[in-house]
């Protein structure tokens, strides 16, 4: 059985200091022209999400002999560090579509149509990636994969059981206010994952040294990329909120103020 | 059958989803500025209309759908006439038995055919858990544009852009289709679709003042590679939130686990409170899953809602933004969280909420000297 986890190095906004207000009025003349500025490499990370996809593909290799999990991801060189974390936790093998634009340039589909075209021919039975990113909050990669590739697709899995390597797969996804839709699914499938379906692992050391010797595979992916069917036009800071009003002072006035709001509103009690 | 807006419903058993209605809203708006027609898909479970020996392999048209009262487990004929009247606009139910629960595989055959027939340039679909999990295979099936979690839109000169947010509600996005028909998932609360005007506009733009029209199309079974197996509850029994005047809810930005006891502090110090938490704090099992709140976990609307450490992501907003009072605790003054709150506090809450106790604490002992 062959199981394939794609995987996002994401921006992490609390690792980075974004500020300015960089607007893109025409990618004809610039597709290149960084949206967001360019905040340093270690302000990126694994997505969360896809952290608990890859831990899911490596319990099903756990209870099943003959499984093999492969990583995927795409973007630039940087991408390599999200791809040795995979390693790290225990992945066969990493492969990266290597691509130069700037974060948030590409659209799902985009993004989609490349993993679809690269995946074409091989074979994979079990497709695994996070219910989103949680930089672009798209979650729409893993379906569009899905329906490019005509395979069966479950969203927000949030518990999964193989009984043999050929399928079906049972899966529970998670719907609005928490509850669950159960679906048996023939494979091969795409599924992503929902956060708090496992506890991801922290890498052993012996695994980490390992990877450190194991090859990244990288590829070209610019001649895979498709003609766009939209367009990412402007990118700007959300306006600031005109309710809102912000408490002003020292640590101990900041304090008094909010327990007179909460006093002044009766939720102190008499 | 024609329309330049279609828009997919959810129903539930009281009708049209709150969700559906608000899309209905949204959609009435671009129906006034793209100067175009609203038709409601309404894929379902009807059984007094579904035919269940069609075979044929595309939807089929039904002249005259019996009027008796629906079986049980299923929408009735009337039902479907009371979505029409509550919608404002045309209706065309899609009726099938395996539409009686969801899968995405199933929406997504029965409505790709109808939407291809009928050829819209804008295809509105709630924002919901199933709204995002068929939409993007259904623009796949339709060679269509794909825009998600749109909160609203601009018309420049003859151009649609559609707006979304990402890195957790802190910067916007403007996306320009350029293919049709664009599927759009439209956010709950997405500009324009204030609940004061329900479906108004839709009324004058899709109804145009005359009873709104209903038809009908049997969706024959096909084998699929989904199947539906059943439902369950959400996994525990919700804690119960509707006393609670004051809501504290922990979010990522707390920090540690150890710091869920400040946040407990901090309730303590309200006579009706209970204890929150974003998705962020459950899943590391640093709070019990039944006290999420948010989209995959509980609504609520208390008097008070006291969001700790929450950046303001959507999923979370949309579980606690119709609080009457929101008060938001951050240490960056530009987490999303701001954008809804009615007072900001930008502080570090491992220092903000012991300021606050020692404060309360020094009340107490000032009242008891007295």
């Amino acid at each position: 059985m062959k199981i394939l986890v794609c995987i996002k190095q994401i921006l992490a906004p609390e690792l980075a200091e974004l500020s300015g207000r960089p607007e893109i009025k025409d990618r004809d003349k610039d597709p290149f022209l960084p949206m967001i500025p360019s905040p340093d490499d270690n302000c990126y990370r694994l997505n969360p999400f896809d952290e608990y996809a890859v831990e899911e593909a490596l319990r099903i290799r756990d209870s099943f002999t003959d499984v093999t999990v492969d990583a995927l991801s795409l973007g630039p060189m940087r991408c390599r560090r999200v791809l040795l974390r995979a390693l790290e936790m225990g992945v066969n093998n990493a492969t990266l579509l290597r691509l130069d634009r700037p974060p948030f340039s590409l659209t799902p589909f985009e993004t989609a149509s490349i993993l679809a075209a690269y995946l074409r021919d091989k074979i994979y039975d079990l497709i695994l990636t996070g219910v989103m990113a949680e930089d672009g909050m798209n979650g729409q990669t893993g379906q569009l994969v899905a329906a490019l590739l005509d395979m069966p697709c479950a969203t927000a899995v949030i518990s999964e059981r193989l009984l043999s390597p050929h399928g079906p797969i049972y899966v529970e996804r998670e719907e609005d206010g928490g509850e669950r839709a159960t679906y048996e699914i023939c494979l091969p499938a795409v599924l992503t994952i929902q956060s708090g379906i496992n506890r991801p692992r922290y890498p052993a050391l012996s695994h980490v040294l390992r990877a450190r010797t194991q090859e990244i595979v990288t590829l070209e992916a610019a001649p895979l990329l498709p003609t766009p069917r939209e367009r990412i036009v402007n990118v700007s800071r959300t306006e600031s909120s005109t309710t809102c009003t912000f408490i002003a002072g020292s640590l101990a006035e900041k304090a008094g103020q909010f327990l007179d709001f909460c006093r002044q509103k009766g939720f102190l009690g008499p | 059958m024609k329309a330049g807006i279609v828009v997919i419903a959810e129903i539930s058993v009281a009708g049209l989803t709150p969700a559906s209605r608000e899309v209905i809203s949204f959609a009435g708006l671009l129906a006034e500025s793209a100067g175009e027609s609203i038709l409601l898909m309404v894929p379902g479970y009807f059984p007094d209309i579904h035919k269940p020996s069609c075979h044929s392999a595309s939807a089929s048209k039904q002249e005259n759908p019996p009027g008796s009262k629906g079986e049980l487990g299923g929408f009735s004929y009337k039902e479907a006439e009371e979505i029409a009247m509550a919608a404002g606009c045309d209706v065309a139910v899609l009726a099938g038995d395996h539409l009686s629960a969801y899968s995405a595989e199933a929406w997504m055959d029965a409505l790709s055919p109808v939407c291809r027939e009928i050829n819209p340039r804008f295809i509105c679909i709630p924002h919901t858990s199933r709204g995002w999990d068929y939409g993007p295979g259904l623009a796949i099936r339709l060679e269509a544009s794909l825009i998600g979690a749109v909160e609203g839109f601009r018309l420049d000169t003859g151009n649609f852009f559609f707006k979304r947010s990402f890195l957790k509600g802190q910067w916007q996005m403007e996306v320009l289709p350029e293919t049709w028909p664009v599927i759009l998932t439209i956010l709950p609360e997405a500009k324009g679709t204030e609940a004061a005007a329900p479906l108004a506009a839709a009324r004058s733009a899709g109804g145009r003042g005359r009873q709104p029209r209903i038809s009908f199309l049997s969706v024959p079974a096909k084998d699929l590679r989904t199947k539906t197996l059943g439902r369950l509850p959400a996994p525990e029994t919700a804690y119960d939130f509707s006393e609670a005047e004051v809501i504290v809810a922990a979010g990522k930005g707390i920090g540690t686990a150890d710091n869920i006891d400040l946040i407990k502090r901090l309730a303590g110090v309200f006579p009706k409170s209970a204890v929150g938490c974003s998705r962020a704090i459950c899943d590391p099992g640093w709070m019990e899953h039944r006290r999420q709140i948010g989209m995959t976990g509980r609504t609520v609307a208390p008097p008070l809602y006291i969001a700790c450490g929450i950046s303001g992501a959507m999923p979370h907003l949309a579980g606690m933004r119709n609080s009457r009072f929101i008060i938001a605790v951050n240490r960056d003054k530009n987490a999303a969280i701001f954008q809804v709150a009615h007072l900001g506090v930008v502080e570090d809450l491992s220092t903000f909420i012991p300021a606050v106790l020692e404060l309360m604490e020094n009340k107490k002992q000032e009242s008891s000297d007295d």
